[in-house]
């Protein structure tokens, strides 16, 4: 599953509300979460924390924020492992960091390293690997490759489609790049303004986007496919959330927009089998 | 003869040593950040420089326009070497730069409007008058109009593509021949992208520039350039017109690059051939060609031997001794 969007649009956001790690306290949210047939929205934060790292994992964008400095790379799996399994024991809990660095393609020999030692792609390869390290059904990627350069962000999404294939895993893969959920996703996600505006299988996505808004970016990223092709300009700039636009959030800069849009919301419709958009063209009587 | 020309130019950045070590050795480390290159963009071209981080992309942008003082070798623009005694002043007025973060180039204490007119203030030495009525009509050229209520705002209050066009109308106020715009849209929203894009495009035709675009995206080299060089690990690895370039790449590393790019076209899924590792470090970089310990076709003579720039096609140079059989 990709979600795609741009800054500000709420899908990491999204994605910490699923792994239960907005803050109760300073974040307002209502609506219900759904994981393997239960309600995880509502459970308390000893419930949830035994689903998050055991059930869901979550990779984030930059790898060296998210690493102890001052602590070695096979010290970091230990830890992880036996605060979410405190029977395990420390040579156990080696033994398993020494297979999921087979898998990673990491020598085991590095697990003394510290963080430093490792390069960016390394780094983020650590970072699937603990993701990984407790067997969870569901891993969330939050931008995995975008602090890496384009050949290393090849190998790691590589990695990640290799991994979730041998483990049969669930992955939500949250990015801005459509060139990565087009290789990757099955289906897509595509969010505008804190909303989801379509949701539709990956193929149709791409050649039959239904909201004005996937259309006008499918039309305005530059590719390096054969043909200089030209681009079509999205108008205008994504809407600042502390004041959203009224209706529609797309309509200010919707080549399409009408009347209602600036009014009333629009819903999400179904458009196709699994596939939904939120459009009022997609409700308009002729 | 070329608008802007590099040759041997070279750029070493002595890496800093804690004290002890100082007094322990004599010698001093170097990254090579840029190592011996020769450069030729004709007046009007938009020249891409592609590559990934570290690889020195953006040290040759500051050394064409004098923010780095290269460690050999020479640079000159339209004919003036900056340093060649004197003429920095006159090397200035005639080019610019633009960064990648918008945020961080402009002044949040300082107008948008006041921003843009201060090349004009310390370049052209414009008075206050003069001043505010050109920077009305760049922001109206820009694209943020009307320009009255704009002049008046801080960089804070506006969008990142709106703040980019601010960027690139202060870049342009002063008239500049030539400028370096440093990955311009890697920051910006990828709806907004197109926007920016074609805003430079415009510009440049419109004021007959000369651009030297430094960008880690293949694509936005595609859209925007009309010839590209390709590099790695300080030293460029090939060159050519976009055209050549993108339908009948040469070099591995460049295939490679290409290669690695996430298509937006589900349809178009491949098991890609990714070269394992990464970058290596330019403090001690690989002997011969330094792409030869990731490259599928290295052979002996690629470790032994630097290669040397063949022109397989007309304009097309590329180096690697796969070309030199």
């Amino acid at each position: 599953m990709g979600i795609v969007g741009e800054s500000g649009s709420g899908k990491s956001t999204l994605g910490f509300a699923i792994m239960g790690l907005l803050p109760r306290s300073t974040a307002r949210w209502s609506g219900k979460i759904f994981f393997e047939g239960e309600e995880v929205s509502s459970f308390d934060e000893r419930h949830a924390r035994q689903i998050r790292g055991r059930r869901v994992a979550m990779i984030f964008q930059d790898p060296m924020t998210s690493l102890n400095p001052v602590k070695k790379i096979g010290d970091h799996f230990i830890e992880y492992i036996r605060t979410h399994e405190p029977a395990v024991s420390r040579q156990e809990a080696t033994k398993r960091t020494t297979a999921i660095m087979h898998d990673l393609g990491i020598p085991p020999a590095r697990m003394a390293d510290y963080p430093h030692q490792f390069s960016g792609g390394m780094r983020q390869r650590v970072m699937i690997g603990l993701a990984l390290v407790l067997n969870p059904a569901l891993i969330i990627a939050d931008e995995p490759t975008t602090a890496l350069d384009v050949i290393v962000e090849a190998q790691i999404l590589q990695l990640l489609a290799d991994l979730k294939r041998k483990y049969n895993l669930s992955v939500i893969l949250i990015t801005h790049n459509m060139g990565i959920v087009a290789q990757m996703a099955d289906k897509v996600a595509v969010m505008y303004s804190g909303r989801i505006a379509e949701i539709a299988p990956t193929i149709d996505i791409f050649e039959q986007p239904k909201h004005p808004y996937t259309q006008a970016l499918l039309q305005s990223i530059p590719t390096v496919e054969a043909g200089r092709k030209t681009l079509k300009v999205v108008p205008g700039y994504p809407p600042d959330l502390t004041n959203p636009p009224s209706g529609c959030p797309f309509h200010p800069r919707c080549p399409y927009v009408f009347d209602r849009c600036s009014v009333e919301e629009p819903k999400l419709v179904a458009t196709g089998a699994n596939a939904l958009a939120a459009c009022h063209l997609l409700t308009r009587r002729p | 003869m070329a608008f802007v020309e590099a040759s041997k130019l070279k750029k070493y950045f002595p890496v800093q040593k804690s004290f002890i070590a100082q007094l322990l050795s004599r010698q001093t480390d170097y990254v090579r950040a840029v190592d011996e290159i020769d450069l030729s963009v004709r007046r009007g071209d938009v020249y891409g420089l592609v590559g990934e981080s570290g690889s020195g992309k953006t040290t040759i942008g500051r050394l064409t326009v004098a923010l780095a003082k290269p460690t050999a070798g020479r640079v000159s623009v339209g004919g003036t070497d900056p340093f060649a005694g004197g003429r920095m002043k006159e090397f200035r007025r005639r080019v610019q730069m633009i960064y990648q973060d918008p945020l961080s180039s402009l002044n949040p204490k300082m107008k948008v409007g006041d921003a843009i007119g201060e090349p004009l203030r310390y370049l052209a030495k414009m008075g206050s008058h003069k001043r505010r009525l050109a920077v009305d009509k760049m922001l109206e050229t820009v694209g943020l109009s009307p320009a009255s209520t704009f002049y008046d705002r801080y960089p804070q209050e506006l969008s990142g593509g709106q703040r980019q066009r601010v960027v690139i109308a202060r870049a342009l106020i002063s008239q500049p021949e030539y400028v370096v715009a440093d990955e311009p849209v890697a920051m910006v929203d990828v709806s907004v992208r197109a926007q920016i894009m074609d805003l430079l495009l415009r510009m440049q035709s419109d004021l007959k520039l000369t651009v030297l675009m430094i960008t880690h995206d293949l694509a936005v080299a595609k859209y925007m350039c009309n010839r590209i060089s390709v590099m790695y690990l300080g030293k460029i690895a090939e060159t050519g017109d976009n055209e050549q370039l993108f339908s009948n790449p040469l070099h591995p590393y460049t295939k490679a690059l290409m290669a690695a790019v996430p298509i937006p076209n589900p349809r178009a899924r491949t098991e890609k051939n990714v070269p394992t590792g990464e970058i290596p470090s330019a403090l001690h970089p690989p002997s011969g060609c330094r792409f030869h310990p990731r490259c599928p076709y290295a052979f002996d003579r690629c470790k032994a031997e630097e290669p040397r720039p063949l022109e397989p096609e007309p304009g097309h140079f590329v180096f690697c001794h796969l070309y030199d059989r």
